[in-house]
């Protein structure tokens, strides 16, 4: 097989992200401070609805002339960045991303390069007027299947970057961009590439919308992650994108971090609930502490999935505490109450948001928690808190429908 | 260690059991995809009595389409009524079928679904070797699904109006450490080259496809992993190599069987 042994760590040399909180990484990590709480209707230029649920969105155009310019600049055709919402958002996390790398496409054009992306909407046919025209039989112009067909978001990159290596992308639910991080960090690992392009992106879609209203997951106001009045999550939208390189290749760069370690698990439990006791988010998180080689007391911060609803935030509460975090130890915080739930990016902003707390080694609370639900974990940080962290190393973690957990360890270079 | 297929299955809906019997309580509200995922997976696992940790057993489920006419369903719902379903919604998630396999067969190692035009079967068998080498799993199941949609139909019969209707279907392997098994075909190497294509070659599917010394004729997004399946289990080559060319990229597996 064309798979070896290299265990370094895969260093983060570029990260990007936008979502309802800002456009880019800083503007997010200034909202998380100033809990700037970006929660409103569902605009016209999405979708209409008869339901009320507040939702996280981006800015009409999801695309920001910004990465619109970069990749112009660098010879991409502009008929190659007319694409779906989920695509757009992809390309202005990417932009910011490869920045920071230092990369211009055509660094990245003699090199293996891997692309590894989450998404849940980003894999589905959205095209209503299409689909509605077809089951009226009204026989419609067949352009917009063909955009699907080109839609799929990695090989999409692959083709706007023009570059040539492994291609994946994950839909493993509200998981996804954190198991894609975990396994592009792998393909480094097994030597399939040089660099990877990972993370996770998602659109707001009206199915999403509905179906988390339907399973009554959808909060009516801003949600409350770990409060005891927390009645559910609101949906969001947004793209994280990560740059990783292997540790030889970046000595040159300024390194952000490393992904320490990765793990995957299966509650086998219930479609749609979590394990009340997080029996896979305990196992995908001993997984991940194992290839870190790191133990809990390690751990300085924990970026958590958060949702605000009951089952989840009670399961991930329990999954904690049942391998010995406490409040001593390390702080938990969720970040959703300013990103909303964006479903395949939560695990690559959440990972981004991690880093990022790390680097600058303090972390604030979880902004809509004012008191923490005293059946919860006591180590949620809440609203307004602001906590200096004990160390470099932390947890990015999700849980997803079909009962997916992952976990990322990672560490943060000091800014 | 070295990834050995110890067992493998392909389900044809129109001829097989879908879902088993004994299932059918369990999956009477799933859709096709995840009743064909299961039914795949009972046909490797059914009485089932290993002595591996039920967390070091993982899946890989790869697909081109997933449940498209669920996802369709919902919206239907949605414009008709204002409303979704809690169960239809649950199952137009790409990794619903993958829930509903670890719940029943208990699987608690790492799961991932796969979505690809290309080769999604062979990218998970990648991800899966991947698991078995550096021993992260003792075994993992590696599947393919496809149930398509009428509008997908429609689309292809457009573009290419005399060609033969994608038959729904899936295609399961049992994946082990070479160390823990004697008998089975072991994954000697696999490379996939995937390049960007025009969206018309997901659905034309163009492709040199050969299997040993046959030129494979389907072009199904299912095909390659089906016919792969039904050529090991007819004729047990003693080596086996399946190439493949397309405008979307190259692949090629090469594999032999173990004493």
């Amino acid at each position: 097989m064309s798979i070896s042994a290299q265990k370094n760590s895969p260093i983060i040399t570029g990260t990007g992200c936008i979502c309802a909180a800002g456009q880019n990484t800083a503007a997010v990590t200034t909202s998380l401070h100033a809990a700037t709480v970006n929660c409103a209707p569902i605009p016209d230029y999405l979708f209409s609805s008869d339901l009320t649920f507040p939702a996280f969105t981006v800015q009409q155009e999801a695309l920001t002339r910004e990465a619109y310019n970069f990749f112009l600049e660098q010879g991409v055709d502009p008929s190659a960045l007319v694409c779906n919402r989920t695509l757009q958002l992809t390309l202005t996390a990417l932009t910011e991303a490869l920045q920071q790398a230092g990369y211009h496409l055509s660094d990245l054009r003699n090199r293996r390069v891997g692309i590894a992306l989450g998404t849940t909407v980003g894999c589905t046919f959205n095209n209503e007027d299409y689909y509605i025209a077809w089951k009226k039989d009204q026989k419609p112009d067949i352009d917009p299947v063909f955009h699907y067909l080109d839609s799929n978001p990695a090989l999409r990159l692959q083709k706007i970057m023009d570059v040539e290596g492994p291609c994946l992308v994950i839909t493993n639910a509200c998981a996804s961009g954190t198991d894609a991080i975990g396994v592009g960090s792998r393909w480094l690992q097994d030597d399939l590439c040089d660099i990877v392009i990972t993370g996770g992106a998602d659109e707001l879609s009206r199915i999403a919308y509905h179906g988390f209203a339907g399973l009554m997951l959808t909060a009516n106001t801003p949600c409350r992650p770990f409060s005891a009045d927390r009645e559910g999550l609101n949906l969001g939208e947004g793209a994280g994108v990560l740059i990783l390189e292997k540790q030889y290749e970046s000595k040159k760069k300024k390194a952000l971090g490393s992904v320490r370690g990765y793990g995957s698990a299966g509650d086998a439990h219930h479609p749609t609930a979590p394990h009340p006791e997080g029996r896979g988010m305990q196992q995908a998180l001993a997984v991940a502490l194992g290839e870190a080689k790191t133990t809990v007391e390690d751990i300085a911060y924990i970026n958590s999935h958060g949702t605000g609803t009951p089952s989840n935030d009670r399961a991930e509460s329990a999954a904690l505490a049942g391998l010995g975090f406490t409040a001593d130890n390390c702080p938990v915080v969720s970040t959703k109450g300013v990103t909303g739930h964006t479903l395949g990016a939560a695990g690559a902003i959440e990972a981004i948001l991690t880093l990022e707390a790390l680097r600058q080694g303090s972390t604030m609370g979880t902004i809509g928690c004012k008191a923490v639900d005293p059946q919860l974990h006591p180590a949620v940080l809440i609203e307004r808190e602001e906590r200096p962290l004990n160390g470099k190393v932390g947890i990015s973690q999700s849980l997803a429908f079909g009962g997916g957990n992952a976990a990322l360890v990672l560490e943060g270079y000091p800014a | 260690m070295k990834p050995v297929i110890t067992k493998n299955i392909s389900v044809d809906p129109t001829h097989d059991e879908v879902p088993p019997a004994a299932l059918g309580r369990k999956l009477r509200r799933a859709d096709d995809f995840i009743k064909i995922a299961v039914t795949a997976c009972d046909g490797l696992l059914h009485g089932d009595n290993t002595d591996i940790d039920a967390t070091e057993t993982g899946l890989f489920l790869g697909t081109a389409f997933g449940p498209m006419e669920t996802n369709f369903e919902v919206l239907d719902l949605i414009l008709e009524e204002g409303r979704s379903s809690p169960f239809l919604f649950s199952h137009s998630v790409f990794n619903a079928a993958a829930g509903y396999i670890a719940e029943i067969y208990n699987i608690k190692g790492c799961g991932q679904t796969i979505t690809d035009f290309s080769w999604p079967f062979l990218l998970s068998l990648r991800e899966g070797c991947s698991a078995i080498n550096a021993g992260r799993l003792q075994r993992c199941l590696i599947l393919q699904v496809e149930t398509y949609s009428p509008l997908l139909e429609d689309s292809r019969q457009d573009l290419n109006p005399h060609s033969p209707a994608w038959p729904m279907g899936g295609v399961a392997w049992l994946l082990e450490r070479s160390d823990r098994v004697s008998k089975g075909y072991q994954v000697d190497s696999l490379d996939i080259n995937s390049r960007p294509a025009a969206p018309e070659a997901y659905l034309s599917r163009v492709a040199e496809n050969r299997l040993n010394d046959i030129q494979l004729l389907a072009n199904d997004p299912l095909s390659s992993a089906r016919e792969l399946t039904r050529y090991i289990e007819k004729n047990e080559p003693q080596k086996l190599e399946f190439c493949s060319n397309a405008d979307y990229g190259t692949a090629k597996l090469l594999l032999h069987k173990t004493l």
